[in-house]
């Protein structure tokens, strides 16, 4: 039973195609799991329909029509297969199958840490932390998700399990710590292009 | 506008009085009372009064053109029908040219993507599902995508990543997607100035919690509880109908 969502004004965001890629692959994440938030993403989709629908035309070249038309009687052009990323793929939900990963860091005892390509803006990666660790989220940059992929971690009254999202706003303090006796495995992103605390050295040390 | 949909043997034709044009695709004008005004083909020959058999039917004076849309997206997939297309080409092409430039790209560049968008309504028409969505909305998420990509291919010309496969439909879709966008259209209409343009942002600015923060003036606390009313009131339009 997921019990954390997306505020509205991310999955707004998400469904707009405005959300820097880094916190969209974490909704993705929620999204695949959440029926309640793909109803509401696929209102916003509306939403941006109706949007699209009542701005004013701008008027495309003479010949875009003919141009187009000439282009869709051409075969298909053929699309170059992926490079997957392999490793954590059983936990993973199938959006981020064609992600691509760096290798996992060990970044402080009990706590490994995983880059994922996700654009230049963000920052994005899997965490993995023992039973007992605080997870070394700390948003000094904007917006932070945090979407739990296996295990849990309790964060002042509230427990996040699989499928659950945290968002926290930049400066809002927050300490998530491991519950329960399995490591808890997340997709994390931040807004910001740097990370800070523990991460922040994982990133130095990869050069990010 | 005033928009006629006319059922033909399974084809739908479109009926736009207001602007003076008729786009009709090999079928035929019906109205009440069963007379049979004509038909075209679809480059738009004009090839009647045809006394044809009744085999029309009339269904409704529409006002909403988004269902209508979803039956030349059909007609296209169908049977690669041109003369859809050209319609479909003509109301949606110049409306996402503008949605791009507003949301951030210059005017070449929003050309070029609303001609791909097209290419892309054309080719993918056949996946296109009018359960799950009006014409509008699914080619606006078609342009949408198509930017994301275009972005990403800027930086890494060789990673082209798959559109996210399908996830099911809820169990609690009961809505039609034509009533759905009809409904959301006319909420997001009625909402107070103020949480429009917030609604609208997000669609047009990029990054855009700080942005509208820096653009509108408006703190994220705010912007974000706005943007919580106005989903609220279009939820709650939604439930209304369902
Ligand atoms: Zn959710």
């Amino acid at each position: 039973m997921i019990r954390h969502h997306p505020s509205d004004a991310t999955l707004t965001a998400y469904a707009g195609g405005m959300l820097p890629e880094a916190l969209g692959l974490v909704v993705a994440a929620h999204l695949y799991g959440c029926a309640a938030c793909r109803e509401t993403r696929a209102m916003a989709e509306a939403v941006g329909g109706a949007v699209m629908e009542a701005l004013p035309p701008t008027a495309m070249t003479e010949d875009a029509l003919a141009l187009v038309l000439a282009r869709a009687e051409r075969p298909m052009p053929r699309v170059a297969p992926l490079s997957r990323g392999e490793g954590e793929r059983s936990l993973l939900p199938p959006p981020l199958d064609a992600c691509s990963f760096g290798p996992w860091r060990r970044i402080a005892p009990g706590l490994r840490f995983r880059r994922m390509f996700a654009g230049e803006r963000g920052i994005a990666g899997l965490l993995e932390a023992m039973p007992g660790k605080v997870l070394p989220l700390h948003s000094h940059t904007g917006l932070e998700l945090t979407c739990v992929l296996g295990g849990s971690f309790v964060d002042g009254a509230d427990r996040y399990a699989a499928g659950d999202l945290a968002e926290v706003d930049e400066g809002q303090p927050h300490r998530p710590e491991v519950d329960g006796s399995v490591p808890c495995l997340c997709i994390i992103a931040t807004e910001g292009v740097r990370l800070h605390g523990l991460l922040g050295v994982a990133q130095r040390l990869l050069g990010g | 506008m005033f928009c006629l949909r006319v059922a033909v043997r399974g084809t739908v034709l479109w009926l736009n009085t207001g602007a003076g044009t008729i786009w009709i695709t090999r079928a035929v004008i019906q109205l009440p009372g069963a007379l049979v005004m004509g038909c075209m083909d679809d480059v738009g020959r004009f090839l009647a009064p045809l006394p044809l058999p009744l085999a029309g039917r009339w269904l409704a004076a529409m006002t909403d053109p988004a269902v209508d849309h979803a039956v030349l997206i059909q007609a296209v997939a169908a049977r690669a029908d041109r003369g859809a297309f050209a319609v479909l080409f003509r109301h949606f092409a110049p409306r996402v040219k503008t949605l791009l430039m507003r949301a951030g790209l210059d005017a070449g560049a929003a050309e070029e993507l609303a001609q791909e968008t097209m290419l892309s309504v054309w080719r993918k028409a056949a996946l296109f599902d009018p359960a799950r969505a009006t014409a509008a909305t699914w080619i606006f998420t078609i342009a949408r995508n198509l930017r994301i990509d275009a972005h990403r291919r800027e930086r890494h010309p060789d990673t082209l990543l798959p559109d996210p496969p399908e996830e099911p439909l809820g169990a609690d879709h009961l809505l039609s997607a034509g009533e759905r966008g009809a409904r959301v259209a006319e909420a997001v209409a009625d909402l107070p100035a103020e949480q429009a343009e917030i609604v609208r942002a997000a669609f047009f600015l990029d990054q855009p919690h700080a942005e509208i923060e820096r653009q509108l003036g408006v703190p994220l606390g705010t912007v974000k509880s706005r943007l919580r009313l106005a989903m609220a009131k279009l939820r709650a339009a939604l439930e209304d109908l369902a």
